[in-house]
């Protein structure tokens, strides 16, 4: 394996041949402010859904108690997805630090673990369908709560996938191929990507917890 | 030396390479990362879409030539009044003027050579395509629900057929779409400026885009997220909104009008920098209060997220509310006022070009006018209790949505149209154009407050014929086909312009904006150095070229590229 440090030439000529910028730091700044603007945007996007799910649920004082439970699953999941977001914040250390060993075993290990959480999240799935109660017989909180479980956790799985897509491409790159500084920009929005998809899925799953 | 960026602007224009020739062939603007052909693409699927739309009106306004009805069935008549609400809010004010002309123009005006993300730049145009195909399909699917896909309309299975599903898909991924491209100009904005460009001399249609790429980043989630669930409640039927399962259909109205009337803004705002450039440009003076326009575009951003209650008086929220929302609403007048006033005083005094754009522009100041003056009657509850749904609703953001937003993307086209052609268009067909649309429209629309305020409900396939409502049906419908032949006679100059037109100087109208600093139309890389900012309004420094027939740069002004101070920032 090749070392992390920059190898490649400088990319600085930018997006294809025009030369958008001038740097790849210039790059890097705007691909910061990007991501930052894209998790307003996500943000707004999964608050606005809790707050339907909490307009309704504030709006109903008779909710039941016989809805399904929370799969266990559901609390693997969330172990496997905050220590994603550990590791590869451990991984920006390590690249700051300029330990190659350090970032290649963060990313694996934050694979492996975002593996664990999508293989979770989907076996939970199907434990949650196996509870669920005849449709056509089910009370409005019935199917509120079934279908706010499927929703809330489609919708974050939907963007785990999304992110998995960066962290396989740094993860390669790590792993497989040389290193240049625009590669560090992409570790580190990477991982600030994979906290924000960890801290979503907290208030998600406090959502699930107190308000289905 | 492809752009005339720091040199005289009395160059010759160029002749062969420019975005149009530089690369040939079908794959090379389908695949293109330029964003000037990104924005002609844009330009091109928003004005097939506004024929589309249009048809649809002119279906809906022949249909009420008559009190019985003249063409449709009362199911017919509501898909068309839907298809063209849809159509025309979703698939061309919203994308028109932020998408076609500010892709084209935003990088050009800061002297980029593209925007920040030309990949997403390009993906952002095809989710669009793939987001408008979705929403046509409808049409075959049935759709009846009105643009708003109100419920529990929208969840009916009778009435609303099988368009809903198709709608909703369209809506959302034009929605995504419109985000992707806001954060595109936000962070071009912020990252691309050129040494020089401060915030406050940049040109003001860059400050109405970028209010609106904030709207857009800010408040389309809540509407995607909002019909995503509407998806839901229709295949699965939840019970979130759905009345006979113990939902709440207001609750819909308040996420949907939360992202709908920040959309009015969307629309409107970058119109509003159109006509802040022109009237400007074409007045060949200083713009009047420049840092009181810039503020009253975000002014207005951040209005628009607190005034969505007012669509809603009467649903039956609280009192209170009522008051807080109308009291807001009429606070949204204050920063479209000073932009008016500030208008009117840059006129006052300059030298005012009497060309088809400025007809545009100051149609626009006069239509606004008429569209926001009309909307305190609707922000006030008592008025508005009495005028909800009727054709005074219709006419009003008519003349707020198409003689206002429309209006300044159609001005937009006009003073951008020799920059990305090359060709200027013949000018007196343009203004016999403007004058057989500014007829038609008033008629069109005038007449309809008349018809509101005496009572005719909007989104009636027929009317009693003693009412008293024919005859201005019939004028409207006459000044509608008036339109229609307008927009052909605008058609056709702008197509002659593309094959029989005077080439274009690189600044025929006297912009001192870059964009008026390279050729026309603008070479693929725009500029190869960095050019040099002056202030951006200051008109002075130039002089007309007989010889080119276009503004060039004043020989005894020192030229602020040629490594001396502007003399007249």
């Amino acid at each position: 394996m090749e070392p992390l440090a920059s190898t490649e030439p400088s990319e600085g000529s930018g997006e294809g041949a025009r030369g958008v910028y001038a740097r790849d730091e210039d790059r890097v700044k705007a691909g910061s402010m990007g991501l930052l603007l894209l998790l307003i945007t996500l943000g707004m996007l999964f608050g606005a859904l809790v707050l339907v799910i909490l307009a309704v649920r504030i709006g109903d004082e008779a909710w039941p108690s016989d809805l399904p439970h929370l799969p266990w699953q559901v609390w693997v999941s969330t172990v496997a997805l905050v220590g994603t977001s550990i590791v590869l914040a451990e991984a920006v250390a390590a690249q700051r630090r300029g330990s190659d060993t350090g970032v290649r075993l963060g990313l694996v290990m934050a694979g492996a673990l975002a593996a664990i959480f999508t293989g979770m999240q989907a076996w939970a799935w199907y434990d949650w369908h196996a509870q669920m109660p005849s449709w056509e017989s089910a009370t409005q909180q019935h199917r509120i709560g079934v279908m706010g479980f499927w929703v809330l956790t489609s919708l974050h799985v939907a963007h785990v996938l999304g992110g998995l897509v960066p962290l396989a491409m740094v993860g390669w790159y790590a792993v497989f191929r040389s290193w240049s500084a625009s590669r560090d920009g992409l570790l580190r929005h990477t991982a600030t990507y994979w906290h924000f998809l960890d801290a979503v899925w907290v208030v998600l799953l406090l959502t699930m917890v107190f308000a289905l | 030396m492809t752009t005339m960026h720091t040199a005289p602007l009395d160059r010759p224009t160029l002749e062969g390479d420019n975005y149009l020739t530089h690369t040939r062939g079908f794959r090379s603007w389908i695949l293109t990362l330029d964003h000037k052909r990104i924005g002609i693409m844009y330009l091109i699927s928003v004005l097939t879409c506004f024929l589309l739309g249009g048809i649809f009106a002119l279906l809906v306004r022949t249909q009420l030539l008559v009190p019985d009805g003249l063409i449709m069935d009362q199911d017919q008549f509501n898909q068309a009044f839907t298809l063209h609400g849809g159509i025309m809010v979703f698939l061309v004010i919203i994308p028109g003027i932020p998408a076609a002309l500010g892709n084209f123009v935003l990088p050009i005006m800061l002297g980029a050579k593209d925007v920040a993300f030309p990949r997403l730049n390009l993906f952002s145009y095809w989710l669009w395509i793939v987001g408008a195909i979705f929403l046509v399909v409808s049409i075959f699917a049935g759709l009846d629900t009105g643009w708003t896909f109100y419920t529990p309309y929208s969840i009916d299975q009778n009435s609303a057929m099988g368009g809903v599903i198709p709608a909703v898909t369209g809506a959302f991924l034009l929605g995504f779409a419109s985000i992707f491209t806001g954060m595109n100009f936000i962070v071009t904005i912020h990252r691309l400026r050129p040494d020089g460009m401060t915030w406050f001399r940049m040109p003001l249609f860059l400050w109405s885009i970028y209010a609106t790429a904030v709207i857009q980043v800010l408040a389309t989630p809540v509407l995607g997220i909002t019909l995503a669930l509407l998806g839901i409640e229709r295949a699965f039927g939840i019970g979130i909104f759905n009345p006979a399962l113990g939902g709440d259909p207001v609750l819909f109205q308040h996420f949907f009008w939360f992202y709908s009337h920040p959309a009015v803004y969307i629309m409107i705002l970058p119109a509003m920098g159109i006509i802040s450039e022109v009237i400007a440009v074409h007045s060949h003076r200083h713009i009047f209060g420049y840092s009181f326009i810039a503020w009253s575009s975000i002014a207005i951003a951040i209005f628009s997220f607190l005034v969505w209650g007012h669509h809603m008086f009467t649903s039956g929220q609280s009192p209170l509310m009522n008051v807080v929302f109308s009291f807001i609403t009429f606070s949204v007048a204050i920063p479209s006022a000073v932009k008016v006033f500030n208008w009117l005083a840059t006129m006052y005094k300059g030298a005012i070009s009497w060309n088809t754009t400025m007809l545009y522009g100051m149609g626009f100041i006069f239509l606004f006018l008429i569209g926001g003056l009309t909307g305190l009657y609707l922000g006030t509850l008592a008025t508005d209790i009495f005028l909800h749904d009727t054709y005074f609703v219709v006419a009003h953001f008519h003349y707020t949505m198409m003689g206002s937003a429309l209006i300044g993307f159609i001005c937009g086209m006009h003073h951008w149209w020799p920059k990305m052609t090359g060709k200027m268009f013949n000018e007196t067909a343009g203004r016999i154009g403007f004058v057989l649309f500014f007829v038609g429209y008033n008629l069109t629309f005038f007449t309809q407050f008349m018809l509101g305020s005496h009572g005719m409900p909007r989104r009636y396939a027929t009317y009693p014929a003693d009412a008293g409502w024919q005859t201005y049906h019939v004028i409207s419908t006459i000044g509608s086909y008036l339109m229609a032949i307008s927009f052909f006679v605008m058609a056709a100059y702008f197509l002659a312009s593309c094959f029989g037109g005077r080439r274009a100087a690189a600044n025929p109208w006297g912009g001192r904006s870059l964009e008026w600093q390279c050729s026309s139309p603008p070479p693929f890389d725009n500029f190869s150095e960095q050019p040099a900012v002056g202030d951006c309004y200051d008109f002075s420094v130039l002089r007309w070229d007989e010889a080119t027939r276009g503004y060039v740069w004043r020989e005894d002004v020192p030229h602020p590229g040629h490594g001396e101070e502007e003399a007249h920032v």
